[in-house]
């Protein structure tokens, strides 16, 4: 196995200039990542996932550390790590063939070979017959399709998912899991999925890192060693399930706290 | 949409139908409301003179040269304004202070710089023009959502890939706010500079006209501006139409 992504000593600090503050959104985070891996990240609401994801897409620089890509230093947003939205992010006025031909235009690629290419996709999207609609034409779960086809188009090394569900019901939701996983299964990416759903974690990850609350830090790192597909309703999976429930309760009981003493104003009280 | 076209024929006719009985029964002085057909009788005259013709065209060659001027420095310095700061520090408080100033106020001095051939009305109109697409242009880039960036960027958008492909497009409904507006403006702001200092176009036929009591004529010339402006108008909704078809709310918008 070789290591697909690595990140060492990551740290983030959000520098407020006009409120003088600083806030320190990541602390050393080290990862290490397999080629074909998939890892979600649980933690409590601001405890720096989005962070994470956004200075490995190169969106970010960090304060300190480094991220490598197939050893290779991170220093700008890259082809190389594709990126799924939690708002979808499509491009309004191109249609969905247009939306998933985005990288390969960039990169050059022959209208006829993109066009292929693209097709295929749609159909392993489920999406054939809606090349020419426009995205407000379709709804939430086919919008993140095409983000999710979109990505996968440049054949990126990794590919990075900021809760990718959030703004999907629970049916869809479910639906988007398995298709994800039957996605993924076909083409061997590695991936880096935020979420906040402990569910969704087990069934798609093969680790599984909870962090910290602010200043967010690798809390632990689970395997997920059930078979696959896995369910949901089996004594396995639950127990797994309460373990990290109680891993992340303490942190998000901390990050409650923490948000208190940010917003108490020093001599006012009772 | 058929039913549309007919409630419109209804209407416009009802209007002529009107104007024929008013001045039919001579209900009004005719030398304040000419009857239709003398107006008609006037406008044959004109354009067999050709003269309707030659006003018609340096009105909309001044008008089209305004258009074209002010949306392009309008589209340019918007983008600039909302792309960088520095250059939205230096520019945006002239902006601010032009804005305020009515086109109209501008009429004089354009005809002191420029004279009274087509330069003078070419710069009052694009004037206008600018005001209205560079303030809409600079907000279309400011609320673009930055996501859409680091979208084209991870699919590998350099720069200049990520100014054509996602800036730009993405605040064109924003510009066509501004090219509507402009169109209105500019129809207003010729008309007026024509009849303070013309020798030709269809402000200048007007007030020509009144200063022989042509009343016919004078009516002949709002009514060829009407259609104009209405032709014009149209014409800009069906570029934009075409242009934001992804644009949900450019279909919602329209009222049928
Ligand atoms: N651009 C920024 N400027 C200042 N502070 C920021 C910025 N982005 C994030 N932060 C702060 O950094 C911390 C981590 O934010 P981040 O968005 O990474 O959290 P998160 O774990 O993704 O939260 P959520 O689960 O709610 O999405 C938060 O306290 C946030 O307020
Ligand atoms: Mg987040």
């Amino acid at each position: 196995m070789t290591v697909n992504l690595q990140v060492s000593r990551v740290s983030k600090e959000f520098v407020d200039r006009r409120a003088k503050s600083t806030v320190r959104a990541l602390d050393e985070i080290n990862l290490e990542v397999q080629k074909g891996e998939v890892i979600c990240i649980l933690g409590p609401s601001g405890c720096g996932k989005s962070t994470l994801l956004n200075i490995i897409a190169g969106f970010l620089p960090p304060s300190g550390g480094e991220v490598r890509v197939d050893g290779r230093p991170v220093i700008e947003p890259g082809p190389d790590r594709g990126f799924v939205f939690q708002e979808f992010a499509l491009f309004p006025w191109r249609t969905v063939l247009e939306n998933i031909e985005f990288g390969p235009v960039l990169k050059g690629m022959e209208k006829t070979d993109r066009h292929t290419h693209a097709r295929e996709l749609i159909q392993r999207i489920h999406l054939t017959g809606f090349e020419d609609k426009y995205p407000f034409e379709l709804s939430g779960g086919m919008k993140q399709r095409v983000g999710i086809a979109r990505a996968l188009a440049n054949d990126p090394e990794v590919l990075l998912m900021d809760e990718p569900f959030g703004a999907l019901d629970a049916q869809t939701r479910r639906v988007m899991q398995e298709e994800l996983l039957k996605l993924l299964g076909e083409t061997q990416k590695t991936v880096l999925f935020v979420t906040h759903a402990i569910d969704e974690a087990i069934v798609l990850a093969d680790r599984v890192l909870i962090m910290t609350a602010r200043p967010g830090q690798v809390k632990s790192l689970l395997g997920v060693d059930l078979p696959r597909p896995r369910e949901r309703t089996s004594p396995e999976f639950n127990e797994l399930y309460r373990t990290m429930d109680d891993l992340i309760r303490v942190e998000v009981e901390k990050a409650s706290e923490v948000q208190d003493s940010d917003s108490a104003v020093p001599g006012e009280g009772a | 949409m058929n039913r549309r076209m007919a409630t419109r024929a209804v209407s416009i006719g009802g209007l002529v139908i009107l104007w024929f009985v008013v001045t039919h029964y001579k209900l009004v002085n005719p030398l304040f409301l000419p009857p239709p057909r003398e107006v008609w009788e006037g406008a044959v005259d004109l354009i067999q003179a050709g003269e309707l013709r030659e006003h018609i065209a340096a009105s909309l060659w001044r008008m089209f040269m305004g258009f074209v001027v002010g949306s392009f420095t309008g589209v340019v310095i918007g983008i600039l304004m909302g792309q960088f700061r520095f250059f939205h520090a230096a520019v945006g408080p002239l902006v601010e202070i032009i804005r305020p100033i009515p086109g109209l106020a501008w009429i004089p001095v354009a005809l002191i710089w420029f004279g009274i051939e087509d330069a003078s009305k070419v710069f009052i109109i694009s004037m206008g023009v600018f005001l209205a697409v560079v303030t809409n242009t600079f907000v279309g880039v400011r609320s673009l959502d930055p996501v859409l960036v680091r979208a084209a960027r991870s699919l590998g958008a350099n720069r200049r890939d990520v100014f054509f492909r996602v800036v730009l497009p993405g605040t064109l409904p924003h510009i066509f706010t501004g090219f509507r507006l402009g169109v209105q403006v500019s129809f207003a702001l010729l008309v007026a500079a024509e009849l303070v200092g013309s020798t030709s176009g269809l402000g200048f036929l007007i007030q020509d006209a009144r200063n022989y009591f042509r009343g016919d004529l004078v009516i002949l010339g709002m009514a060829v501006i009407g259609a104009l402006g209405f032709s014009i108008t149209r014409l800009v909704e069906i570029a934009e139409r075409w242009f934001l078809r992804w644009h949900s709310t450019s279909r919602e918008g329209a009222f049928y």
